[in-house]
């Protein structure tokens, strides 16, 4: 035990060494000088990591590392919205477990399931990926939208739901094949 | 195409009003009942409404975010030469400039451990015969330790960077409460909480909770663990030194100490030696010496130390 957790830490203050540079490097080119600072960002990135307990150490540490850093920055500018709020507060009024987990911290330790959410946002169309970032990143109403695009509300409720539709239905094309392949291995041994 | 399952698109209904910004009140009571009145309803509403939030944590979102932020570049890029300009102005009036501007100097005698409070909250604690420049600016709290051994309790403030700089290193923190400590060879930082940046050339060292690192030419060493009672502890004028020269150790006690202690031969100053000591016990520490490594003290008519082979 306290071998593995030696070489874990040694594992990291080598992994940090090597890769701190080239992280602060990637966050300013995407995200620019700051505020938040990118170099605080990816200091608070590698400590999340440090802190993550996982079964396994990721297949690229360095993507994952990037991964925290990103959405800590997403966060620093995602503006909250009023509703959300009263969403998280009807679940802990009703008495059920609370919605308002990090999804900085969950969205990563969710691993490959992270990664089909990507792709699937990715494929979505241009006109469902704009609504996506007007309503999640800059907290926008859909009468702000309207206001902004022109599109009509009604248009844009369809599109957000059909978004919605799409990614849920991906996700769960992939559950059901991880599904299916633990089942065949199952069946071999 | 295969039909959805019923619950799941109520759920998606829900999610697509309750984000909209413009569900009545009425709405949202109609909707707590509706979550009320089924366990599926929860379970179905609760898988909908993460997977529409873990949207928001995609490189999708972080591509437009980018394209945004990069859109104010240009406004800063058209002054860049002003900057430019302005930076090399300020470098060619440091001297002047200097004297008018609001850095502080603090020191503190022989013998004497103060603290000093900032403007901003945070506190720094000297040791004997130490000195730091500080200037507190909008942008960053920059202090400079030019000699001696100092705590920062650092206040949290996320838009103004606090650094310490110490010989050719540099320790960047956000909040926290942290000691450095020169020595002739060496410079030791520790931390007791919060999280500190070490940086040296081109080596970066983060630190937490009771971890420290020493720095000396040739470079960092691992992080190291602390006990509590090893945190800064010269501030109860307990001393630890490890395979530390004579030299190294004569000069921190001399800041400490009330009493002057000099080597009487200059082959004594690298001799090596570990111990670790309260300054009230200085005598024994010499008696225990004297056991160690032959080295003999004794004391002139004018209070002065003096060590001997």
């Amino acid at each position: 035990m306290l071998r593995s957790v030696g070489m874990k830490q040694a594992f990291l203050t080598k992994f940090y060494r090597s890769y701190w540079q080239e992280l602060c490097g990637l966050l300013r080119a995407k995200f620019g000088n700051g505020p938040p600072d990118p170099e605080d960002i990816a200091q608070q990135a590698f400590m999340r990591y440090a802190e993550t307990q996982l079964t396994q150490p990721p297949d690229n540490p360095k993507a994952f590392v990037y991964t925290i850093a990103r959405n800590l920055i997403i966060d620093a500018h995602r503006l909250q919205t009023r509703q959300e709020q009263l969403i998280d507060d009807i679940f802990v009024e009703t008495g059920l477990a609370p919605l308002n987990e990090s999804c900085v911290e969950s969205s990563y330790l969710q691993g490959e399931k992270m990664l089909v959410i990507e792709r699937a946002v990715a494929s979505l169309p241009a006109k469902q990926r704009d609504l996506i970032v007007a309503s999640r990143l800059r907290g926008e109403t859909y009468q702000q939208i309207a206001a902004r695009t022109g599109y009509s509300m009604a248009d844009i409720s369809r599109n957000i739901e059909r978004a919605h539709s799409t990614i849920q239905t991906i996700l769960q094309a992939w559950e059901d094949g991880r599904q299916q392949y633990e089942l065949q291995q199952r069946e071999y041994l | 195409m295969k039909t959805q399952h019923p619950i799941k698109q109520q759920a998606r209904h829900w999610l697509v009003l309750l984000h909209s910004g413009q569900a009545s009140e009425h709405q949202w009571q109609e909707f707590r009942a509706w979550l009320q009145q089924d366990s599926r309803h929860q379970q179905h509403y609760r898988e909908a409404e993460l997977l529409w939030r873990q949207t928001t944590y995609t490189e999708t979102v972080a591509d437009a975010l980018s394209v945004r932020l990069q859109a104010r570049k240009p406004r800063y890029a058209r002054y860049a030469w002003l900057a430019a300009c302005m930076a090399l102005l300020a470098v060619l009036l440091v001297p002047v400039w200097q004297v008018e501007s609001d850095i502080l100097q603090l020191h503190t005698e022989k013998g004497q451990i103060q603290t000093f409070r900032l403007d901003d909250g945070s506190s720094l604690t000297l040791g004997g015969d130490s000195l730091a420049q500080v200037n507190l600016s909008d942008t960053d709290r920059q202090v400079w330790l030019q000699k001696g051994d100092a705590v920062f309790d650092v206040s949290p403030d996320e838009t103004r960077p606090f650094i310490v700089t110490v010989k050719n290193s540099h320790i960047r923190v956000l909040g926290t409460l942290f000691d450095v400590q020169q020595r002739a060879e060496q410079i030791t930082v520790g931390v007791a909480h919060g999280r500190v940046e070490v940086s040296q050339n081109h080596q970066v060292q983060l630190l937490t909770n009771n971890q420290a690192v020493m720095l000396d030419k040739q470079g960092m060493s691992a992080v190291q663990f602390l006990h509590d009672s090893q945190f800064a502890n010269w501030r109860q004028q307990r001393f630890n030194f490890q395979d530390s020269t004579l030299e190294d150790v004569i000069s921190v006690l001399n800041r400490y100490s009330n009493v002057t202690l000099k080597l009487s031969h200059p082959t004594l100053a690298s001799q090596r030696l570990t111990a670790a000591f309260r300054l009230d016990q200085l005598e024994q520490m010499l008696d225990a010496l004297q056991l160690s490594h032959n080295i003999h003290w004794h004391k002139d008519a004018q209070g002065v130390i003096w060590l001997s082979i």
